[in-house]
């Protein structure tokens, strides 16, 4: 699947909910969900510091693709966190680089988003980006 | 600025001070009935606050929804990460209690709190 396709399925699933109460419970669910994050990863170097809650993110090139692994802390965070792995995961520098990330505001959850938050998830996008650059570069 | 001198003279220090300690002794009592909730910083003496946290609820979880819910609380280390880990948590949910609140709003920030804890269980 390309990104925009997983980018829309996830706008999709969300518009299924009626109400923030129900949003949040989902975000809750796929959030207690995310595993695959292994300890010896759980390195500072792979740890986006906010002020709110943590984030680690790891990242490694598999057959040109970018296979991207992350947890968090807060679970609200940590469903957040999901969505965007699900979205940039198993696909291609050049594609995760040229790729804007839409469903978050569709989805309305572009408050997470923003610097004041504090919460760890603009520096793992932006570190998602640039892991997508590295990689890129030596790929040649 | 004289205006609000004014104003804050015009009800008295003491009046205020009064009316925040009420706060402060009502959200307690409140806030310790519900389940797994620990309050951190008990002095005899303290400031209309209280620091919080439920179970292992991540304090931006819970700042989260009861922002949500229109309760506003300030949640993370208060800059203060010693203290934090001293304790060894993340952080706290802090409620603030000043003269311009009520007793109701005591109610519904409890409400508030208990339903984020069972969201969470």
């Amino acid at each position: 699947m390309t990104i925009n396709e997983i980018q829309n399925d996830i706008i999709e699933e969300f518009g299924a909910f009626e109400d923030w109460m129900d949003k949040y419970a989902y975000l809750i669910e796929i959030g207690n969900d995310l595993e695959g994050y292994q300890e010896e990863w759980r390195l500072n170097q792979n740890l986006i510091e906010g002020c709110q809650s943590r984030v680690w993110l790891h990242a490694e090139l598999v057959d040109g693709k970018i296979i991207y692994k992350a947890d968090s802390d807060a679970i609200i965070v940590k469903g957040i966190v999901a969505l965007l792995v699900r979205a940039l995961t198993n696909q291609t520098p050049d594609d995760i680089l040229a790729n804007d990330l839409y469903f978050v505001e569709k989805v309305g959850l572009k408050e997470h988003l923003s610097p004041t938050r504090s919460n760890g998830l603009v520096a793992m996008i932006k570190q998602m980006r640039l892991y997508a650059m590295a990689f890129k570069a030596k790929m040649g | 600025m004289g205006a609000a001198i004014d104003y804050v003279e015009s009800i008295g220090l003491e009046n205020i001070a009064l009316y925040e300690q009420l706060l402060l002794e009502y959200a307690t009592e409140k806030l310790l009935t519900i389940p797994d909730l620990k309050i951190y910083g008990t002095a005899q003496h303290k400031a209309s606050l209280i620091s919080f946290l439920v179970g292992n609820i991540h304090p931006y979880d819970m700042g989260m929804m009861l922002d949500k819910m229109g309760i506003a609380v300030r949640t993370g280390h208060h800059c203060a990460q010693p203290l934090m880990l001293r304790y060894n948590i993340p952080g706290t949910v802090r409620a603030s209690f000043g003269m311009y609140n009520t007793f109701d709003e005591i109610d519904r920030l409890v409400a508030g709190v208990l339903k984020v804890s069972q969201m969470f269980a």
